[in-house]
């Protein structure tokens, strides 16, 4: 049964799957709602734990009492459907799954991308307005610039303007307390 | 890590509440919600197969948003006009482009909207699409896809047979689809082929 967000009222199925918006009756709230053969879709749980397992078929790596059902692409492991992880048509065990997020082998498991670009950025940016801390931000903005330039930014951003900012700031204000300190250095030595 | 330029733009937003960017974006085979932090991107994505509903909802939100700019560029105009000296009407007057900038965008979005996705795991709500006009784009957009993934899908859960061998690079059976076969791996592009450690018994 679907229902309004709004107004929590149940929606009649020729609400539904249109091409426009149409209006709740209730509230009136103008809305589109497309409803896709997966939600008709049922989960079949035919094969639990006690399920007779035929003598013939093998048995899951992971729970052995259940049948398998298809093979890790991975190890090569029989694993059972709760085993089973589908990644880009392919299916893994959780064991090959959870190796390839450690390695962050696939993009098709990325949750989260740590935005050293982002970070590299401000850190040069930033401490402009309170320029003495640019000693220390500034060589750490353009390290960071370099140790990441070749890690990926993020799932869908490619270039790394971020990235080449911080190196080209960090390392101007480098290179302007470097010329400080040997601005100084001579004058003391004369 | 695979090239990651293979998803394409569809919208994105910035929401007062939380206060991050969200984009929406379009993958082979699913959509790729992305949640831009101060530090950090946050990915969740969204398989055809698995989409059970999309429900677009349009909300008073932007209707409210010009209402508010409009009131606030009236202020910079007023401001403007009582302000003797030159240099503060200048102020005003830029302050009042940028307002009515704003204004002009806001007004020719069109009307607002709440989305939710929903999957047999829950519902979420996407706040990506902002826009009724972006929403229903995005739709129509995804809409072929979304069919073909789940006819192709609902064809080979029909034909599958337990004594067929099924190729490993062929559509994938969702986690609905129990009539899954035994197949022989034949992709030899893994990159570690040992086996891994056998991990703790799953419940």
């Amino acid at each position: 049964m679907i229902s309004c967000k709004k107004c929590g009222c149940s929606l009649s199925e020729t609400l539904v799957n249109t091409d426009g918006f149409v209006f709740c009756p209730a509230c009136a709230v103008p809305f589109i709602v497309r409803v896709y053969p997966a939600a008709s879709a049922t989960v079949s749980v035919d094969q639990g734990p006690d399920a007779a397992r035929k003598e013939e078929q093998a048995g899951c790596f992971y729970h052995p009492g259940r049948p398998a059902e298809v093979v890790c692409a991975g190890c090569g492991r029989f694993i059972c459907a709760l085993c089973e992880v589908d990644l880009q048509h392919r299916h893994f065990c959780p064991a090959c799954v959870r190796q390839q997020m450690e390695k962050e082998e696939s993009a098709e498991i990325v949750r989260a991308h740590v935005r050293f670009d982002k970070i590299a950025f401000y850190l040069a940016i930033v401490p402009l307005f309170v320029w003495p801390a640019t000693l220390l931000t500034g060589p750490a903005a353009m390290i960071m610039g370099i140790r990441y330039w070749n890690r990926p930014v993020s799932l869908v951003t490619t270039g790394r303007p971020r990235l080449a900012a911080a190196v080209l700031v960090g390392g101007l204000q480098t290179l302007g307390w470097l010329s400080l300190v040997v601005v100084v250095l001579a004058g003391i030595l004369k | 890590m695979k090239a990651c330029s293979r998803y394409r733009f569809l919208s994105r937003n910035f929401p007062v509440f939380p206060l991050q960017r969200v984009s929406l974006w379009l993958g082979d085979d699913h959509l790729l919600y992305t949640r831009h932090g101060a530090a950090e991107d946050r990915y969740r994505r969204f398989y055809f197969k698995d989409l059970q509903r999309i429900s677009v909802y349009r909300t008073p939100r932007a209707f409210l948003q010009t209402g508010l700019l409009a009131l606030f560029l009236a202020s910079v105009l007023l401001g403007a006009l009582i302000s003797g000296h030159t240099g503060w009407r200048v102020f005003w007057a830029m302050t009042g482009c940028l307002f009515a900038w704003w204004l002009v965008r806001s007004a020719a979005g069109g009307h607002s909207c709440a989305c939710w996705v929903k999957t047999a795991v829950g519902e979420t709500r996407v706040r990506a699409p902002a826009r009724m006009r972006q929403a229903e784009q995005m739709l129509k957009r995804i809409q072929p896809l979304i069919e073909r993934a789940q006819t192709s899908h609902a064809v080979e859960t029909e034909t599958g047979a337990t004594d067929r061998e099924v190729p490993l690079d062929a559509a994938s059976p969702s986690p609905l689809d129990k009539d899954k076969v035994l197949a022989t791996p034949a992709d030899d592009s893994w990159p570690h082929r040992e086996s891994p450690p056998r991990p703790e018994l799953l419940p």
